[in-house]
């Protein structure tokens, strides 16, 4: 997956553990352990609101994009004097 | 203090737990007369040409039966009667297990899907099945007439329309239950 979550980075930036984030974004801690692990299909806004709310940052501080291998070739793949 | 979701939610899953109670109650009330058919087949002969095949098929039956309905006609009418009997138990405790599954909540999990769509599929198979049994009735019935006066009756009702219609309906819906399994898995992936 090309998005990568950088929860665990922020958590220990705000010196908070995973239980209390769970705590106080109302989600269980493994949910918020599979989060930190990328092992989830997409996260829902309110949620996202949440934790922006809780560790006093920004979406992106979170998130980040970084293209695989393959899709970062064939991007930067382009033919002489194609402009 | 308790969100409108959350007590929505409650209430919801009270209202479901109190369906599946009521529905089990009715397996049970129902269960014992469904037992008693094969029985009452043997023991009371009557009640099987008076009203248990006549009610069904709308026809008396009475033409059917030269002479005594005698033991061995009785044993073989209670055999043909074992086959619905027993699709008939098999559907209410595929629909027991449904509703003890939602008493616990567990709505759009693969447990309960596979109950509904073992129940509707029993369903189907008995809207198929009863008409074939009560032609199979008429047969062991007459067996013991003399020859030229055996016969092999078959009927189709409104009973057996309404019940194919609900089995076809039944089945469409577990069909929409399994689709609907997948969105929750799905669903459940999010955070």
């Amino acid at each position: 997956m090309a998005i990568v979550v950088q929860l665990d980075v922020m958590l220990a930036r705000r010196k908070m553990r995973s239980r209390e984030l769970a705590e106080r974004v109302g989600i269980t801690e493994q949910n918020i352990s599979l989060l930190k692990s990328g092992k989830v299909r997409g996260v829902r806004f309110d949620t996202l609101e949440r934790i922006c709310e809780v560790l006093q940052c920004q979406p992106g501080d979170l998130l980040e994009y970084r293209p695989d291998t393959g899709s970062a070739a064939e991007a930067g793949d382009e033919p002489a004097g194609a402009l | 203090m308790a969100s409108k979701q959350e007590t929505s939610n409650t209430q919801a899953a009270h209202r479901l737990r109190q369906l599946s109670w009521l529905v089990r109650l009715l397996i049970l009330i129902g269960s014992p007369f469904l037992l008693t058919v094969p029985v009452l087949v043997v023991a009371n002969p009557e009640w099987l040409v008076r009203i248990g095949m006549g009610e069904i098929s709308g026809v008396s039956l009475r033409p059917l039966l030269v002479g005594e309905f005698t033991l061995a006609a009785r044993l073989r009418c209670m055999l043909v009667s074992l086959v619905p009997v027993g699709l008939w138990a098999a559907a209410l405790w595929q629909l027991w297990q449904l509703f003890a599954c939602y008493g616990r909540q567990q709505v759009f999990t693969v447990r309960a899907v596979g109950h509904l769509r073992r129940f509707s599929w029993s369903l189907l198979v008995l809207a198929a099945v009863e008409p074939l049994a009560r032609a199979l009735m008429s047969v062991a019935i007459s067996w013991d007439n003399p020859p030229g006066k055996r016969m092999l009756m078959l009927t189709l009702g409104s009973k057996d329309y309404q019940l194919l219609l609900c089995a076809a309906v039944f089945v469409t819906v577990a069909h929409v239950m399994a689709q609907a399994l997948r969105m929750a898995e799905e669903n459940e992936q999010f955070v």
